[in-house]
C-alpha cells in the first residue's frame, strides 16, 4: 500500500508522537497513536502503527511491539520511518546485526536522513565496524558540517583506524572553529585539549606534545594531567632535568603515588643504590610522613643499607600496630636474601619482647605495648606461612590468640594458613570464627563465604551472603542480579569439585551474560560522551570494551565451563548414567530398588519445590516489571532461562566450549592455558590443524610446560595414527611438526623430557603419564617415576602431590589401588595437613570431629625438625 | 492491555499525566538518576559556520587518495585466482568463515599450504 500523506491535523499528531518517544512521554505517545487510527480512514496508517509498536517496546510490551510494527512496516514498505523503527525495535532487543539491515533499508529510501545515518553510526561503532563507520560519520559531516558531533565523530573515526595525522588534523581544524576566549576555563574545551594531545603523544608526537600542552596550558581544567603529561613527554624526549622537576611538583602533590617517584628516578638516572636512596631521602625532607618514602626503597636496598632500613621500618610499624605490614612486604619474598634477613630480625624481636619487652635486649629505650609482641606473632605466622612451615605459622597465630582472643586478623590468617596447607574445611572453620566476632563487617563476611566455597559447603556460603544482600529475595538470585562475579566464580568451580556440572554451567553462564551486559551498556555512551566532550574517557571506555573478556573473572568461568564440556563429551550424561552412579554392585536387588524409590521420591519433591520457587520469582518479576512501568523505563525481554539439568545435556558440548574459547583465542592469548584448552577441544573434534595452531601458540609461549608436554605426544601420536590425512594437511602438519620435535619420535620425544626435567614432580608426571601412555607395558617404571618424594624434587608441595594422587586414581596409569594408597600414605607423612593426603573417613567417623589438632601440630613439627 | 484506561483520555487529561506527584526518592537511587539522564534526548549543538570552508576541503582530497590506495589493493587481490577445494578445505579445517578464508588464500597468491601455515601461527 502506497504512503498516504496524512492531513494537517493528523500530520501535527504524529509530529507529536515522535516528540513523545523522544522525551520517553509514552503514554501520551500512545494516546496521540489512539487519536489517528481510531479514525477509520488512518486505521491501517503504516508509520503510526510502528511508532504505536515502538513507544509500546518501551512499555515493555515487546510481543505486541513487534506486532504493530511488522504490521506497519507491511502496511508501507516505501516509509523509511517504518524502516527506521523496525531498525530501532531490532536494537533494543540487541539483534544488531539485523537493526543495521533494517537502518540501510530505511537509507536506500531516504539517504541524507541524519536520523537513520546517526542511528546506523551508533551501531557500527558499537560492532565495531570501523571502517563502515568512517563512512557514515564522513556523510554525517557532509550534511551537518555545522555540528560539533560530526566533527568529532570523525575524528575519532580516524583515531581509533589509527590514522593518527588525519585525526589530529580534523582535531585541530575543529578546534580552531571554538571560539574560547583564552585565560578563560570551559571545561568541554578543556576535555577536547586534553584528547587532542592524548592522540599526539599516541602518535609518538612527544614534542608536538609538550609544545601543545605549554600552549594550552591555562585553559585546562585537570592541573594533574598538565603536569603528568609535561613529566612523560619530556623523560621521552631526554629533557632530564626538566622532568625531573615536573616529576617533583607532582610528588609534592601527592607524595603516595609510585608512579611519580619512578619517574623522578627514570630523569635523575641515580648511578649508585646510595644515589637512589638519596632522591628518596632529599623528598623525605619535605614529606616526613610519606610513607612510600620509607617503603620504595627497600625494592633496591641490599646488604647492610637494607638491614638498617627494613629495622626501622619493622620495628615503626609492630610499635605501631599496623596490620597489613607483611602485606606491604610480600613482594621482597622473591629475594632469598631478604627474607632472611627479616627472618633474623623478626624472630630476634620475639624472642626479647617476650622476655624484657624491648626489640633487642640490650637497648636503653622505653619498654613497647604487649600488642607490639602481638603484632611480630602475628607477621611471624604469615611468614611462616609464606616458607611453607605451616606448623610453626600455627604456634605462632595460636600464642596471638592465646593473648588476643578477639582480634579478627589473627583468626582470618588462622585460616589462610589453613587453606595454604590444603586443608579446606579447617580453613572454612576458621574464617566463619573470625566472622562471627564482627558479623556487620562485610569484608570478612565475603571472605567466609568464599572459604566456604572453597571447601564445597555451597549451602552455607550461600546463607552466609544472605545476611548482606536483600531480603525476601534468594541470596543466590540477588548476588546474580548485583553482578558479584567473585561469589559466581567461586561458586562455579565449587560446583564443578562437587560433580554438579548443571549448576556449574548455569554459573558460568550467568557471567558469561554479565560481560555480555557490560558490553551492551556502553550503547548509551557513543551519544553522551560525544555530546559532553569527555572523548578521553570516551575513548579508554572502547578500549576497555575491546578487550573486556581479559578480565580474569571471565577467563575463570570459561576455563570452569571448557572442562566441563569436555568432561560431558567425554562422558555425557544420561538418565541411566546418574543411575549407575552409586555403586550398585554391593546392593541387593531389593536394596537398590528401595534406593531407587527412594530417589524418585526425593527428585519428585526437589522438582516441586523448584517449580514453587519459579513461580515465586515469577511473582517477584511481574512486581517488578509493574513497578518499572509505573517509572516508564526501557526494559529488555527477559532472556532464556538457565536450567542445570538442561546445561548438562548439552547436545555438542565442544561447540558450546569453543563460545567460551574464542574470546579468549583473541585477548588471552599471552596464557598458555588458553591455547592447551584450545587443543583439548580441537583434539576431540579431530581438528588437526587447529590442534597444530594451539601447540604451537603455546610452544611460543612456554615449550617446557608439562600440560603442553602431554599435548605434544598425544597429538603426534594421534598424527601418526591416522593414515588417510588430506593430502595438504598433512604437509602442513610435517612442515610445522618438524619445527617442534625436530626429526624425533615421541618415544625418544619423551624420554628426553624426562630426561631434562627430572627435579619437578609436576614434569616428572607430565612425562610418566605420557609414558604410560605410550606403553602400557611400562606402568610401573611410569608409576616410580610419577611418585617420586625426594626433598630434591624443587616443588615438593600439596598442589604437585595431589595431582599425582589424582592420577593416580583417575587411571592415567591404568589401575594402581596399591602404588595410590601408599603414595597416599607418604604423601600424609609429608602434609598432615592436608585433606587429600589424609585416610578415607568412614561414615562413622563424620560425626566427631576429624582429628586432633595438638597430635597433628607435633607430627608436622617432628617432620619440620 | 493494561494502558488502555489511560489511552481512553483526550487530551485535556495530558497534563495530569504528565504532572506525576514527585515519588519520594528511594535510597541508593542517586546513581540511577544520573543513568536515566544519559539516555535522555538532547539537541546537537551548533558551531558557527565562520571558518569551515577551509576546515572542510582539508578532508576531501585526503579522502580521496585513500580509497584509491585501497581499490588498488582490493583490485590486485581479485586477480589472484584461487581454487574452490582449497577455499573449503582451509574453511572446513580451521573453522572459519568464507570470506576469511577466502582472503588468507589470495593474500598467499593461492598457495593452500602457505595460507594454512600463516593461519596456524
Amino acid at each position: 500500500m502506497p504512503s498516504v500523506p496524512l492531513p494537517p491535523k493528523e500530520s501535527n499528531l504524529f509530529k507529536r508522537i515522535l516528540k513523545c518517544y523522544e522525551q520517553k512521554q509514552y503514554k501520551n505517545g500512545l494516546k496521540f497513536c489512539k487519536m489517528i487510527l481510531s479514525n477509520p480512514k488512518f486505521a491501517e496508517h503504516g508509520e503510526t502503527l510502528a511508532m504505536k509498536g515502538l513507544t509500546l517496546n518501551c512499555l515493555g510490551k515487546k510481543e505486541e511491539a513487534y506486532e504493530f510494527v511488522r504490521r506497519g512496516l507491511r502496511n508501507d514498505l516505501k516509509s523509511h520511518v517504518c524502516w527506521h523503527v523496525y531498525g530501532l525495535l531490532q536494537r533494543s532487543d540487541k539483534k544488531y546485526d539485523e537493526a543495521i539491515k533494517c537502518y540501510r533499508n530505511a537509507l536506500k529510501l531516504d539517504k541524507d536522513n541524519l536520523q537513520i545515518l546517526r542511528d546506523l553510526s551508533l551501531l557500527q561503532i558499537q560492532m565495531r565496524d570501523l571502517e563502515g563507520y568512517r563512512e557514515t560519520r564522513y556523510q554525517l559531516l557532509q550534511l551537518r558540517p555545522t555540528q560539533r558531533a560530526s566533527w568529532i565523530g570523525y575524528a575519532i573515526a580516524y583515531h581509533l583506524l589509527k590514522d593518527y595525522d588525519t585525526a589530529l588534523r580534523l582535531l585541530e581544524e575543529f578546534r580552531k572553529t571554538q571560539q574560547v576566549p583564552p585565560n578563560k576555563i570551559d571545561y568541554e574545551y578543556s576535555e577536547l585539549l586534553l584528547y587532542q594531545n592524548e592522540v599526539m603523544r599516541e602518535a609518538s608526537l612527544f614534542q608536538e606534545s609538550l609544545e601543545h600542552i605549554e600552549t594550552y596550558e591555562k585553559q585546562i581544567c585537570d592541573q594533574m594531567k598538565v603536569e603528568e603529561i609535561k613529566g612523560e613527554t619530556l623523560l621521552k624526549l631526554g629533557r632530564s632535568e626538566e622532568a625531573a622537576r615536573a616529576y617533583r611538583i607532582l610528588i609534592d602533590r601527592n607524595a603516595e603515588n609510585w608512579a611519580y617517584y619512578e619517574g623522578l628516578e627514570r630523569a635523575l638516572q641515580p648511578g649508585t643504590m646510595e644515589k637512589r636512596l638519596q632522591i628518596y631521602e632529599e623528598v623525605g625532607n619535605r614529606h616526613p610522613k610519606a610513607l612510600s618514602l620509607r617503603r620504595l626503597p627497600l625494592n633496591f636496598l641490599t646488604g647492610e643499607l637494607f638491614r638498617e632500613k627494613i629495622d626501622k621500618f619493622l620495628r615503626t610499624n609492630f610499635s605501631k600496630g599496623c596490620p597489613p605490614l607483611f602485606t606491604t612486604l610480600k613482594s621482597l619474598y622473591i629475594d632469598p636474601e631478604k627474607v632472611s634477613v627479616m627472618h633474623e630480625l623478626v624472630t630476634g624481636y620475639e624472642c626479647s619482647l617476650r622476655t624484657c619487652g624491648l626489640f633487642s635486649p640490650n637497648e636503653s629505650a622505653e619498654k613497647e605495648p604487649p600488642t607490639t609482641l602481638l603484632w611480630v606473632r602475628y607477621f611471624l605466622a604469615q611468614h611462616f606461612d609464606s616458607l611453607d612451615r605451616k606448623a610453626l605459622a600455627l604456634e605462632y597465630i595460636d600464642a596471638a590468640i592465646e593473648t588476643t582472643p578477639t582480634l579478627i586478623e589473627l583468626f582470618y590468617v588462622k585460616a589462610k594458613i589453613y587453606k595454604h596447607a590444603g586443608n579446606l574445611q579447617e580453613a572454612a572453620k576458621w574464617m566463619d570464627e573470625a566472622q562471627s566476632l564482627d558479623t556487620a563487617d562485610r569484608f570478612i563476611n565475603s571472605k567466609c563465604a568464599k572459604y566456604m566455597l572453597r571447601a564445597g559447603l555451597v549451602k552455607e556460603a550461600e546463607d552466609m551472603c544472605s545476611k548482606f544482600t536483600r531480603e525476601g529475595t534468594s541470596s543466590m538470585d540477588n548476588l546474580n542480579e548485583m553482578q558479584c562475579m567473585w561469589f559466581q566464580t567461586e561458586c562455579a568451580t565449587a560446583y564443578q569439585r562437587l560433580g554438579k556440572y548443571g549448576d556449574s554451567l548455569k554459573k558460568c553462564h550467568e557471567i558469561e551474560r554479565h560481560f555480555f551486559e557490560i558490553t551492551d551498556d556502553q550503547f548509551d555512551f557513543h551519544t553522551y560522551c560525544m555530546r559532553k566532550m569527555t572523548l578521553r574517557a570516551y575513548v579508554d571506555l572502547l578500549k576497555l570494551e575491546d578487550v573486556l573478556r581479559r578480565h580474569s573473572f571471565y577467563f575463570k568461568a570459561a576455563r570452569c565451563a571448557i572442562e566441563i564440556y569436555l568432561k560431558l563429551h567425554d562422558n555425557p550424561l544420561t538418565d541411566e548414567s546418574q543411575e549407575q552412579e552409586v555403586n550398585s554392585e554391593n546392593l541387593s536387588a531389593k536394596e537398590l530398588k528401595k534406593m531407587l524409590s527412594k530417589r524418585r521420591r526425593a527428585q519428585k519433591k526437589a522438582k516441586l519445590e523448584e517449580e514453587r520457587r519459579h513461580a515465586e520469582r515469577e511473582r517477584q518479576q511481574k512486581n517488578q516489571k509493574k513497578r518499572r512501568d509505573e517509572d516508564e523505563e526501557e526494559i529488555s525481554g527477559p532472556r532464556e532461562e538457565l536450567l542445570p539439568e538442561k546445561l548438562e545435556k548439552v547436545e555438542n558440548p565442544l561447540e558450546e566450549a569453543i563460545k567460551f574459547l574464542t574470546p579468549l583465542k583473541n585477548l588471552v592469548a599471552d596464557c598458555i592455558d588458553t591455547h592447551l584448552l584450545a587443543f583439548e577441544i580441537y583434539f576431540r573434534k579431530g581438528k588437526f590443524l587447529l590442534m597444530v595452531q594451539s601447540v604451537k601458540r603455546a610452544f611460543a609461549l612456554q615449550p617446557d610446560h608439562p600440560w603442553l608436554h602431554e599435548c605434544l605426544i598425544r597429538f603426534s601420536k594421534a598424527v601418526s595414527d591416522h593414515s588417510n590425512l588430506h593430502e595438504v594437511v598433512y604437509k602442513v602438519l610435517n612442515q610445522e611438526m618438524q619445527k617442534i620435535f625436530a626429526n624425533k619420535n615421541y618415544d625418544t620425544f619423551n624420554d628426553e623430557f624426562l630426561k631434562s626435567k627430572s627435579s619437578s614432580i609436576q614434569h616428572l608426571l607430565s612425562g610418566a603419564k605420557m609414558m604410560y601412555f605410550l606403553d602400557n607395558s611400562r606402568q610401573e617404571k611410569a608409576i616410580s617415576i610419577a611418585t617420586q618424594l625426594e626433598e630434591t624434587l624443587q616443588d615438593r608441595n600439596v598442589q604437585s602431590c595431589s595431582k599425582v594422587l589424582e592420577a593416580l586414581l583417575d587411571g592415567s596409569f591404568g589401575s594402581c589401588p596399591s602404588q595410590a594408597e601408599e603414595y597416599r600414605v607418604a604423601c600424609h607423612r609429608l602434609f598432615p595437613l592436608a585433606t587429600t593426603f589424609m585416610p578415607p573417613v568412614t561414615e562413622d567417623d563424620k560425626g566427631s570431629t576429624p582429628r586432633n589438632n595438638g597430635t597433628i601440630n607435633h607430627e608436622m613439627l617432628t617432620n619440620e625438625i | 492491555m493494561a494502558a488502555e484506561g489511560d489511552v481512553d483520555l483526550d487530551l485535556d487529561a495530558e497534563e495530569n499525566c504528565t504532572e506525576k506527584p514527585a515519588e519520594k526518592p528511594r535510597k541508593h537511587d542517586s546513581g540511577a538518576a544520573d543513568l536515566e539522564r544519559v539516555t535522555d534526548y538532547a539537541e546537537e549543538k551548533e558551531i558557527s559556520s565562520s571558518d569551515l570552508e577551509t576546515a572542510m576541503s582539508v578532508i576531501g582530497d585526503r579522502r580521496s587518495r585513500e580509497q584509491k590506495a585501497k581499490q588498488e589493493r582490493e583490485k590486485e587481490l581479485a586477480k589472484v585466482t584461487i581454487k574452490k577445494e582449497d577455499v573449503e578445505l582451509i574453511m572446513s579445517e580451521m573453522e572459519i568463515p568464507r570470506g576469511t578464508a577466502e582472503r588468507s588464500l589470495r593474500e598467499h597468491m593461492g598457495n593452500v599450504v602457505e595460507a594454512l601455515i600463516a593461519l596456524t601461527n
